[in-house]
């Protein structure tokens, strides 16, 4: 491992460290909903970082058609997964927050409805993937997929905000009154929320740089087999 | 005229073709030979821009594929594996909807000067369906002979002629390199190849001689192909680049070629350009599919069926009360329009693929959003027809009136949305593995906000909520055109490989 | 309180598994990589570092 992987993963796990205990002992107890309102900083940190990771998938998709070169292909694949794992713990999350503050475990407003969307498209990309068999061809398939699923995240972004919700809008101005489960952030509230949204946008680009690594192995590995075979 | 320069083309990590390059000059006949899996097929569509090469260029007259596949493929006439026929469709259509489609000049007389050349006039009339193999493989010849590209690609174009039909397809392509046209033929056979001014051999990918026809008889060429295989059995994973010395090792073999190239008919360039051509094109299209639907209803007859049945199933189960049927028959049409539009835009689309006829509408001319625009119209208009239809069903089974210009609105915005989007994923999905099973699950999470906005912008009106309609008229809106643009951008990316 | 376990357990569980899963299948893929090199071009040190 060379120093700066070495810095980046140590950075990465002590912040994760500092950001659970900030989570558990700095931030203040909620007044309202009580302590399950801690899970607030994780669970927007991961559905932070998951919307962060299609962004990338959009800009490798973008980039790949560009310049058809299958590096660009291999990091878009490895951010759909990424941002799926991701995206998985956030609904999850989510869900358990639910069950507590709005008395069950889902409900189809638009925020949970358009979220579970966008996971359902990043599932069909992988799906896609897995059913070309050309490598070039897949690459360039999951490319364009990619880039029309992404109209699905600006949706998500602003159907909490134009659309009548009850999920609560933490960051920025609140324009629903039916928000259940809304609270105000006090400074350490935002000191906990920040430092959690760093250590999660850390931990995702190592989480990325492995996940592109065994891509790159897996095709290599392709790569060889295949030159094997024609010996 | 037609210059190949160091083409390589990988499939993945299997590289198919190493460096090959050649030139074929105005009416010259070059002979394309090589044992199976040699890299011939590939060589040919990669010239004619079906497939990017991995590295190298093609040049014909001023343009150079990649990037300029639309240049190219002006200039280029292919015949294929696949005869690229129309089964409902007469001879004469055929020939007709690739004229207008790749903006040949409409001269009068034209196609069926071509059809009788081939031997085809007396059936010129006759629906393509009762064609044998022989009389399809002189159809698209005739088509070769119809286009006035400067440059002809054929691959194994005798298969499946008899004797007469040999001699008469030799004579043809003789005919149109007297014209000055340069032509590429594919060949196994070496006793067919004596026609060619020049044999170029190509064996695992490499092009390994090439001479006049005399040094190529077939006991010439299996040497060749032997020698080739254990060559090609010493080299593991090498990348031609850094192989470019084995691959200049070519054999050059007989005489000068004895070619004396012929100038170029002068001529405008091939069709109309620009504007016109590109309507002319759509409209062909437009017309191709309609009488084929017309012809073979394989696509609405069983939609609309599968809607009555839905909607006679849906019907008896619910036994709807009239507050109820405002809440679920919206949710009902919305459905229908997406099964519909997934059954419908994939079966026609497959059927372009299964027919091999999708390659033929790749060969157009300049830009391939065109084809994206004709299909996503065809679609448009056949989901308009079975929506408008179960409508009027609608109001029988469900004693509910939906003819409200508010609900037709949407659905009519939910048709040319979905018609878009269905229309680049069937694409896709109909390229892929699993086809037919894929389309619904790449199209169903993208479509689902522009469904949900239409079942909730439906139930609305039904409820007279006309602030709440024009909330979701919006969303439906600004869904579509976000779709439509996407999706034109992109479309040109799925189907140029 | 338990919800909020359970969510952290998740949060957690989930990226622990995830990161071993992806090591594992690194050191798996790298094996079979040196195996397959090994046998293929055991004298071509340059076709390694191309393939990389």
């Amino acid at each position: 491992m060379r120093a700066w992987e070495r810095i980046w993963l140590g950075a990465t796990i002590a912040l994760m460290i500092l950001a659970t205990l900030a989570v558990f002992l700095y931030a203040p107890r909620e007044a309202k909903m009580g302590d399950v309102q801690r899970i607030f900083y994780f669970h927007i940190s991961t559905a932070w970082s998951g919307f962060l990771a299609f962004a990338v998938a959009l800009i490798g998709a973008i980039a790949y058609l560009r310049t058809r070169s299958a590096r660009w292909d291999q990091l878009s694949h490895a951010a759909v997964e990424v941002g799926l794992v991701l995206l998985t713990m956030a609904i999850v999350t989510g869900s358990l927050w639910a069950r507590p503050v709005w008395n069950t475990w889902w409900t189809w407003d638009p925020r949970l409805t358009t979220t579970t969307i966008t996971w359902v498209v990043y599932l069909a990309h992988l799906l896609l993937r897995n059913a070309v068999e050309n490598p070039e061809t897949r690459a360039r398939f999951a490319a364009v997929y990619a880039i029309v699923a992404f109209v699905t995240v600006p949706i998500t972004y602003l159907s909490a905000r134009l659309l009548r919700t009850i999920h609560p809008i933490v960051l920025g101005p609140s324009v629903s009154s039916e928000a259940q489960g809304q609270f105000g952030l006090t400074p350490r509230m935002v000191h906990t929320m920040v430092l959690s949204l760093i250590a999660w946008t850390l931990l995702f680009s190592v989480l990325l740089w492995m996940r592109y690594r065994v891509q790159r192995a897996q095709e290599t590995l392709e790569g060889i087999e295949a030159a094997a075979e024609e010996a | 005229m037609l210059q190949l320069e160091r083409i390589s083309k990988a499939f993945g990590p299997r590289w198919v073709l190493r460096e090959v390059s050649f030139t074929v000059h105005p009416g010259e006949i070059v002979a394309l030979m090589g044992p199976n899996g040699a890299g011939k097929s590939t060589l040919l569509r990669v010239a004619a821009t079906l497939l990017r090469p991995t590295a190298g260029q093609v040049r014909i007259g001023g343009s150079s594929w990649p990037p300029d596949g639309a240049g190219v493929r002006a200039q280029v006439t292919l015949l294929g594996h696949q005869p690229w026929l129309y089964p409902d469709l007469s001879a004469e259509e055929n020939l007709r909807f690739y004229q207008r489609l790749y903006g040949w000049p409409e001269e009068p007389g034209a196609i069926e000067a071509s059809l009788e050349r081939m031997g085809l006039a007396d059936r010129a009339r006759d629906p393509v369906r009762g064609f044998s193999r022989g009389m399809l493989q002189r159809l698209a010849l005739a088509r070769a002979f119809l286009s006035p590209a400067p440059v002809l690609l054929l691959d194994e174009p005798f298969t499946g002629l008899d004797v007469l039909g040999l001699e008469e397809a030799r004579e043809v392509l003789q005919e149109l390199a007297g014209r000055g046209r340069a032509v590429v033929v594919a060949l196994h056979d070496p006793a067919t190849a004596d026609f060619a001014h020049r044999v170029v051999v190509l064996v695992g990918g490499r092009l390994v001689a090439e001479g006049a026809p005399v040094a190529f008889q077939e006991k010439a060429l299996q040497e060749l192909y032997q020698a080739g295989m254990t060559h090609r059995h010493r080299l593991a994973a090498g990348r031609p680049a850094r192989r470019s010395e084995e691959g200049g090792s070519s054999l050059r073999m007989g005489l000068s070629t004895g070619v004396h190239p012929v100038p170029a008919e002068s001529r405008s360039p091939p069709g109309a350009r620009g504007q016109g051509r590109g309507l002319r094109a759509l409209q062909a299209l437009l017309w191709k599919d309609l009488r084929i639907e017309g012809r073979a209803r394989e696509t609405l007859t069983p939609l609309l069926t599968l809607a009555g049945l839905s909607l006679f199933l849906f019907g008896t189960a619910f036994e709807l009360r009239p507050d109820l049927a405002r809440s679920f028959v919206p949710v009902f049409f919305w459905m229908l329009l997406l099964f519909a539009s997934s059954l419908g835009v994939g079966r026609m689309m497959a059927s372009e693929m299964d027919r091999g006829t999708w390659e033929g509408l790749l060969m157009v001319p300049g830009d391939r959003s065109l084809l994206f625009a004709g299909k996503a119209m065809v679609h448009g208009l056949l989901l308009g027809l079975v929506i408008l239809l179960s409508l009027a069903a609608a109001g029988v089974f469900f004693n509910l009136s939906l003819w409200d210009p508010g609900i037709l609105l949407l659905l009519a915005l939910g048709a040319i949305g979905l018609s878009g989007v269905t229309t680049l994923l069937a694409a896709m999905a109909m390229a892929t593995r699993a086809r037919e099973l894929l389309l619904p699950i790449l199209l169903f999470p993208v479509a689902a906000p522009l469904v949900i906005a239409g079942i909730q912008g439906t139930r609305a009106i039904l409820e007279a909520d006309p602030a709440g309609w024009s909330v979701w008229l919006q969303m439906l809106i600004a869904y579509d055109l976000l779709l439509f643009a996407v999706t034109w951008m992109v479309f040109e990316e799925v189907v140029s490989a | 309180m338990g919800y909020l376990v359970a969510a952290y357990l998740v949060f957690w569980g989930v990226t622990f598994f995830y990161v071993l899963y992806l090591l594992r299948r690194q050191r798996a893929l790298e094996e079979r990589i040196a195996r397959l090199r090994a046998r293929f071009n055991p004298e071509e040190g340059e076709e390694r570092d191309e393939l990389r």
